[in-house]
């Protein structure tokens, strides 16, 4: 079964690449947003398999929206953002989140070790 | 009071001191009056004439007016004892003379008594008293040069070249009417400085209350003397002490007076040491009626706005004499400044004899405010100052963030789109078989991927996107992290202080750890940032050579001034061989809330 994944990024180029890429590595885009609270709505009513939620968000941080997330339900969160890792030091692990993907390093295999 | 001795009048009371020694001399070896003064009374009499020599150089050395010192010089010279003047009745050219001017001393002591403190005569009452003197001695000297021939051998003196007609009874009659008229003088003297003394509130009886007591001693033995002499009988000996006493006490009493003065002036440097610290205006009454002794002074304050005057306790109030009590006359002092008036002393009139202690005053005042208007002023620009550092310090790091947020909204999205696109082109030419071109895809994806690398950085150095969405909590950490050299960490941070403090504690910290790493030498480090309710203290220590200094060429130097700008302060240990430690206490009041 593919996975059906929501794309919560501020930046739309991003969100259109990430999205064909993702279609292409067969998965199922069910939406994409700009803002957290945009993603908390669609989350709650396009119940994904996965969401892709940016760290650095214009109404939220990242981190902080992740609680709100899990509580929509049995959904896989994996953060992305443009920085490294290391630049959120042990926030990605405390927030919550089931992982985290650099940006430039968003492919279907590196999303597929969190819905296998 | 000069500081340079005035050598023409030191000559001058030396020349006194020795006119009266020669004429007590003389008049004591003559032995030429009847009765002969008995030792005592004339070591006594000596006494009194070198008591004035000596008041008359102190009052010139102490008081601002040179009158008091001329009259006591002049009396010490006129200080002719009677024994002298018996003693040149043989000079016929002499002795009419020196009878002539025999009593002028002790009308020259009772403007002496007049005159006191100020040095000056006070009204009408003083100058029509001492015109009259001057008018009585005039006749009696008169009297004394042209009616003074005695014929019937009752004076053993030379005939009197000056007489204008045979026999003495004129003269006789001028002088002992002269002596009676001094006495009524005298006594109208009394009442006048009596009154004064009445009238005067405490400082000025504190200044005065000497003379009165000089002065009834010194009329009460002369009116006897002068009432014994007319009627013909001897004068009581002790009598002729006390009046010999009473005589000098009165220099002397002008003199322990100045004195007094003097210290009020002492107390006057007081009041600047007051100024000089600075005192709230609602003292300024209490401290100056304390200083003057005058407990009936009054400050009146001009508030500008109101165009008012106010009391010390901010009431409206319009300045006057009146109600200064019973017996007290009031004076007013205005102040001005170029600005404007100030304020306006009310005081007892008795300050007013000196000029020099109110206007100590009245510059007192108006150095203290002007004084704390300066005050005012530089706390006022030294906060613009320090406000002003505080936005620039803000600005910097607030540029920095923006541009670290430009980096990554703008060229860093780029190439992660250029990224993502990379790796699907790449899978189509996998997919389509095409696999060097896919290798070629992946090369150059590769290179993209080291390429934002290097840009995250940058963007990092520019300012840490841990600091921005941790905090201190994340960011050094991450830091520590980043360190070479072993640094254990230890973070005591309930919540995150204002923006400016963090990014100044982050690179701070990150400098202190650059040290470390570049010239240290060092096997292992510390860093510790502790957060109290007022302040975050940070400390970075390292085990290794020391030796470091804050001097030029230090990275820290620039931090220093942010963290100083901040209102904190940095210290330095670094003895050779035995590590650095490097410390740093920042407010968290003050700095702007933002984030």
């Amino acid at each position: 079964m593919n996975a059906r994944v929501l794309i919560v990024d501020d930046h739309p180029g991003f969100r259109e690449q990430a999205r064909r890429l993702l279609e292409l590595e067969a998965f199922i885009v069910v939406g994409d947003t700009a803002t957290a609270e945009g993603g908390v709505q669609l989350a709650s009513i396009l119940t994904p398999d996965l969401i892709l939620l940016d760290v650095m968000l214009p109404d939220a941080v990242g981190f902080d929206v992740v609680p709100l997330l899990r509580e929509q339900g049995a959904v896989v969160i994996v953060l992305i953002s443009s920085h490294d890792r290391s630049d959120y030091g042990c926030r990605i692990e405390l927030c919550g989140a089931d992982g985290f993907i650099p940006k430039d390093e968003l492919s279907g295999e590196s999303l597929r070790q969190f819905v296998a | 009071m000069t500081a340079a001795v005035p050598w023409g009048r030191l000559s001058l009371v030396w020349l006194a001191v020795g006119v009266v020694l020669f004429t007590e001399i003389v008049g004591s070896a003559a032995a030429a009056r009847v009765p002969v003064w008995t030792a005592p009374y004339t070591v006594m009499h000596t006494a009194v004439g070198l008591c004035y020599a000596i008041c008359a150089w102190m009052a010139w050395r102490s008081a601002d007016a040179t009158i008091p010192g001329r009259l006591m010089i002049a009396v010490a010279f006129l200080w002719l004892p009677p024994t002298f003047i018996s003693a040149t009745g043989q000079i016929g050219w002499l002795w009419p003379l020196l009878e002539g001017v025999e009593v002028v001393w002790a009308v020259l002591v009772g403007a002496i008594v007049l005159i006191y403190p100020a040095g000056k005569l006070h009204g009408r009452i003083d100058v029509g008293i001492a015109v009259a003197a001057v008018t009585a001695l005039s006749i009696r000297f008169v009297c004394a040069l042209f009616f003074n021939q005695p014929v019937d051998g009752s004076r053993n003196v030379a005939p009197n070249p000056y007489a204008l007609v045979v026999g003495d009874e004129i003269f006789i009659f001028a002088d002992r009417a002269f002596r009676l008229f001094g006495v009524a003088l005298i006594l109208l003297i009394i009442v006048v400085v009596a009154g004064r003394w009445l009238r005067g509130s405490t400082p000025a009886r504190h200044i005065a209350f000497v003379m009165p007591v000089a002065l009834v001693l010194w009329s009460a033995a002369i009116a006897y003397e002068t009432l014994v002499f007319s009627v013909g009988g001897s004068v009581l000996e002790v009598l002729g002490y006390i009046s010999l006493a009473a005589t000098a006490t009165v220099p002397i009493g002008f003199v322990a007076g100045l004195s007094y003065l003097l210290s009020l002036r002492g107390r006057v440097s007081d009041l600047m040491v007051i100024t000089r610290d600075g005192v709230d205006r609602t003292l300024w009454q209490a401290i100056l009626a304390d200083t003057l002794r005058d407990p009936s002074l009054r400050v009146y304050w001009w508030e500008e706005p109101e165009s008012r005057y106010v009391d010390s306790h901010g009431r409206a109030a319009t300045p006057s004499v009146a109600g200064m009590g019973e017996h007290r006359q009031g004076a007013l002092l205005p102040i001005n400044t170029p600005d404007g008036p100030l304020a306006v002393i009310r005081h007892d009139s008795a300050l007013s004899e000196n000029a020099n202690l109110l206007d100590a005053v009245s510059t007192a005042l108006r150095l203290s405010v002007d004084n704390g208007r300066l005050r005012d002023e530089l706390e006022a620009t030294l906060r613009e100052v320090r406000e002003s550092r505080l936005r620039i310090v803000d600005a910097g790091i607030e540029a920095r963030r923006q541009l670290e947020r430009d980096l990554h909204d703008g060229s860093q999205q780029s190439l992660v789109a250029l990224a993502l696109r990379l790796r699907m082109a790449a899978g189509r030419a996998e997919q389509l078989g095409q696999h060097d071109m896919a290798a070629d895809l992946d090369a150059a994806l590769e290179q993209l991927s080291a390429a934002l690398k290097q840009l995250r950085e940058l963007a990092r150095g520019i300012h840490p996107t841990s600091l921005t969405v941790g905090g201190l909590a994340t960011a050094v950490p991450e830091l520590v992290a980043h360190s070479p050299v072993p640094i254990e960490m230890r973070l005591v941070i309930d919540r995150r202080p204002p923006a400016v403090v963090e990014a100044t504690v982050y690179f701070f910290v990150a400098e202190c750890l650059t040290n470390i790493a570049k010239y240290a030498e060092a096997q292992a480090g510390r860093v510790a940032v502790t957060a109290s309710a007022t302040e975050l203290m940070i400390e970075v220590a390292d085990d290794g050579r020391g030796g470091a200094s804050l001097g030029l060429g230090s990275g820290l130097l620039g931090l220093i001034d942010r963290v100083e700008t901040l209102g904190g302060r940095v210290e330095l240990r670094s003895v050779p061989e035995q590590g650095t430690t490097v410390s740093a206490w920042i407010p968290l009041a003050g700095a702007p809330e933002d984030h």
